[in-house]
């Protein structure tokens, strides 16, 4: 009869007690993992939202000042109508503060993008399966980018992936080429290499790229230096200034006001996602404190499963030694039958997780999208998006770029398998080591003599 | 140790079983008889509520092998404070005290271990068996403690002991639960004699069974003390005192009276011994 068998049949001993510290042990566990899984996903994704909007500030024409500026005819050439903009777009912010804004101290980039609608009909424009499932044409938008822009998103807030050809480079500031997407080029018979005219203007077509929506594959990007030369803007539709680090933004934009005045909103957009930062906050606090108080419960039904081992079985442990079992000999034995109680928690934790993780995590999770401030840069006017999530001439919707920002769902997976197995096991033996110490070292003498009495 | 026997069921139809103690004594072996036990002054005191009680206070003797030997006297005179002495499961406060050979004062923590196992045998007064462990695991227990045997001759081993002492074959597997105070006796028996030791000390082996089952319990401490072990049993039971080699009255810590008792003439006094290892 092996130690690990004993132990086991020691560990069955009082199925009722066993049942009982499982169940108890069990569920703390899966709190524990479902928890530390839960804290690390609030981590990550306050990082990533941080990352993705913090460092960033958007500067908007102020209100009353778009409207004065408009009023004295700006210098928008084109663009569809839109509440309190020209008739023919936007009005966009001059070029002149675009080199104001860069040269603030604190700023380390910004990106500007210009779009307008191809109201020439150059292309054939694609269309989109409409609610009741007829299909609309839609305008083909023009994309005006930094030709040393990296990545960036489309108006539909798509994020397009290069399929074919190249993006653009430095040396494309003026020149007159362009992307479009796979579907457009396809529509119109174009391939890399294929040259095709926009307001009278000839570009190359020399890169391809999917996307994940159709209002999104209806663009064309050109770079946004050309852009301002084909359709006559002297200026952008929004900049997205970037600050070095999450902590600098304030004081970045404090330096942006001051140099820009009031006649731009300088908006950060922490001010914007405030909601969803504290939301995340409140749900990674929530989080720790059940993290925290799942971790006591657990060492706590460690500790009573171990106290009640070693508080019934000291005669036997006497015995045991009387009969020449050495400390060790009783240590490990103990040890085992702690293991083989925390390794079945661990099992039924592993299936809690399974089928209670989701739940869970929903009860933990935040809907970003509807945590955003109403008071965010205004569509109906040029402004900084962040990391190109677009605002447009033509209203439509910027995309939100927290949309996506959910915990991860707890569920079964190597790391919380880790933290069950890890925890479950090395609490039972670290809260067991003072109890089965004092085992180990009980007097044969002295319980007998207590047995005898 | 397999091939050893006790002829258990029909020790029950004998009624005289007594040995002719003082007769074997008048009749010396010529190659004497090995000494296992040596005590020498020994001494044992408690502090309890600021005053020091001599639970065993100055005993000294020798004991052979093949000598069953009885200890008396009321309770609280200091029996089983002695036995756990002989047994290491207690420090003696002062005096010399021997055991096959081994210096039980002065073992460390992990050589008392292989002291008890190696050397001794226990048999309580409420038998202490593993509840949750058959009477074979009961059995095999010490042995898996020790070492050394493979599963198979283990188990074979605790089958014969288990047989030796009366235990039918179908009681095997039955739990201590499942089994009559004899017959858990017997069971503890049989595992004191697992590892084979040379002293067997019992402490109210009859304490907790019905008189015939208590005269079977004797007679197998007496078949273990004639194939040469050294018995040494504290009991207030007089039909044991009455089959003893030996009988040795206690009072209050002390050594009263030493009945039959005859020092061995082979026995080196253990002080001796110390001088001499010190020289």
């Amino acid at each position: 009869m092996k130690l690990l068998i004993r132990s086991i049949r020691n560990v069955l001993r009082n199925p009722l007690r066993l049942i009982l510290v499982v169940t108890l042990l069990g569920t703390s566990l899966m709190f524990v993992a479902a928890m530390m899984s839960l804290s690390t996903s609030a981590q990550q994704e306050l990082a990533t939202v941080h990352k993705k909007v913090g460092t960033t500030i958007n500067i908007n024409y102020a209100e009353n000042e778009a409207n004065s500026v408009q009023q004295g005819g700006g210098s928008g050439s084109s663009g569809g109508p839109s509440s309190g903009q020209s008739p023919k777009g936007p009005t966009p912010i001059p070029n002149s503060v675009v080199t104001k804004v860069k040269s603030v101290k604190g700023v380390v980039s910004t990106q500007e993008s210009l779009t307008r609608p191809d109201t020439n009909e150059s292309l054939k424009s694609g269309s989109i399966t409409g609610p009741n499932g007829r299909e609309v044409s839609i305008p083909l938008m023009i994309n005006g980018i930094s030709s040393d822009s990296t990545n960036f998103t489309l108006t539909g807030g798509d994020t397009p992936t290069l399929v074919s050809g190249r993006n653009f480079r430095s040396s494309d500031a003026n020149a007159d080429v362009a992307m479009m997407s796979q579907s457009l080029a396809q529509t119109n018979h174009l391939k890399v290499g294929s040259t095709f005219t926009l307001k009278g203007t000839r570009f190359t077509l020399i890169g391809l790229y999917k996307t994940s929506s159709q209002l999104s594959d209806n663009t064309i990007v050109i770079p946004l230096a050309t852009m301002q030369k084909v359709f006559g803007i002297n200026g952008v539709d929004s900049i997205t200034a970037s600050a070095a680090s999450y902590e600098q933004v304030e004081t970045v934009a404090a330096r942006l006001r001051s140099a820009l005045g009031k006649q731009f909103d300088v908006v950060t957009q922490d001010a914007q996602y405030s909601n969803v930062f504290n939301a995340l906050q409140v749900a990674q606090n929530s989080i720790q404190v059940a993290l925290v108080v799942s971790f006591l419960i657990a060492a706590a039904v460690i500790v009573f499963a171990v106290l009640m081992l070693v508080r019934e079985r000291t005669a036997e442990i006497a015995i045991l030694k009387t009969i020449g079992a050495s400390h060790l000999q009783v240590v490990r034995q103990f040890w085992t039958e702690i293991v083989a109680l925390s390794a079945a928690a661990a099992a039924l934790a592993v299936l809690l997780l399974v089928t209670l993780g989701p739940f869970i995590s929903q009860k933990f999770d935040i809907d970003a999208s509807s945590l955003v401030n109403a008071g965010g840069p205004s569509l109906s006017h040029p402004a900084i998006i962040v990391n190109g999530a677009t605002t447009n001439s033509t209203g439509s919707a910027a995309s939100n770029p927290l949309g996506n920002v959910h915990l991860a769902a707890a569920a079964l997976n190597a790391q919380t398998l880790l933290i069950i197995v890890g925890v479950g096991i090395g609490l039972a033996l670290l809260t067991s080591l003072i109890p089965t110490w004092f085992v180990s070292h009980v007097k044969p003498a002295e319980v007998l003599r207590k047995a005898n009495n | 140790m397999d091939t050893e026997r006790f002829p258990v069921e029909q020790q029950q139809e004998q009624t005289d079983f007594t040995l002719p103690v003082e007769a074997q004594a008048e009749q010396p072996d010529p190659t004497p008889p090995t000494v296992t036990v040596v005590a020498e002054e020994l001494s044992k005191s408690f502090r309890s509520g600021g005053e020091v009680i001599r639970a065993v206070d100055e005993v000294s003797f020798a004991f052979t092998e093949g000598q069953f030997v009885a200890i008396l006297g009321p309770s609280g005179c200091g029996k089983s404070t002695l036995l756990y002495l002989l047994g290491g499961l207690d420090k003696p406060s002062s005096g010399e005290l021997n055991v096959d050979g081994v210096d039980v004062k002065r073992l460390s923590g992990g050589q008392e271990h292989r002291f008890r196992r190696q050397k001794l045998g226990f048999v309580f007064q409420s038998f202490h068996l593993i509840p949750n462990l058959t009477a074979l695991e009961n059995v095999m227990l010490p042995m898996e403690i020790k070492g050394g045997i493979s599963g198979a001759s283990l188990r074979e081993r605790a089958h014969t002991l288990l047989r030796q002492v009366g235990i039918d074959d179908n009681r095997h597997h039955h739990k201590p639960g499942k089994l009559s105070g004899g017959q858990q006796q017997r069971v503890a028996i049989a595992r004191a004699l697992a590892n084979n030791p040379r002293v067997i000390l019992a402490d109210e082996p009859t304490g907790n069974v019905d008189s015939r089952t208590g005269e079977l319990i004797i007679q197998l401490l007496k078949q273990l003390a004639e194939q040469g072990r050294t018995v040494i049993v504290v009991t207030h039971d007089r039909s044991i005192a009455g089959i003893a080699d030996v009988r040795l009255q206690m009072e209050d810590g002390r050594i009263e009276t030493m009945e039959n008792y005859v020092p061995p003439v082979n026995i080196e006094p253990l002080s001796h011994k110390k001088k001499g290892r010190k020289r």
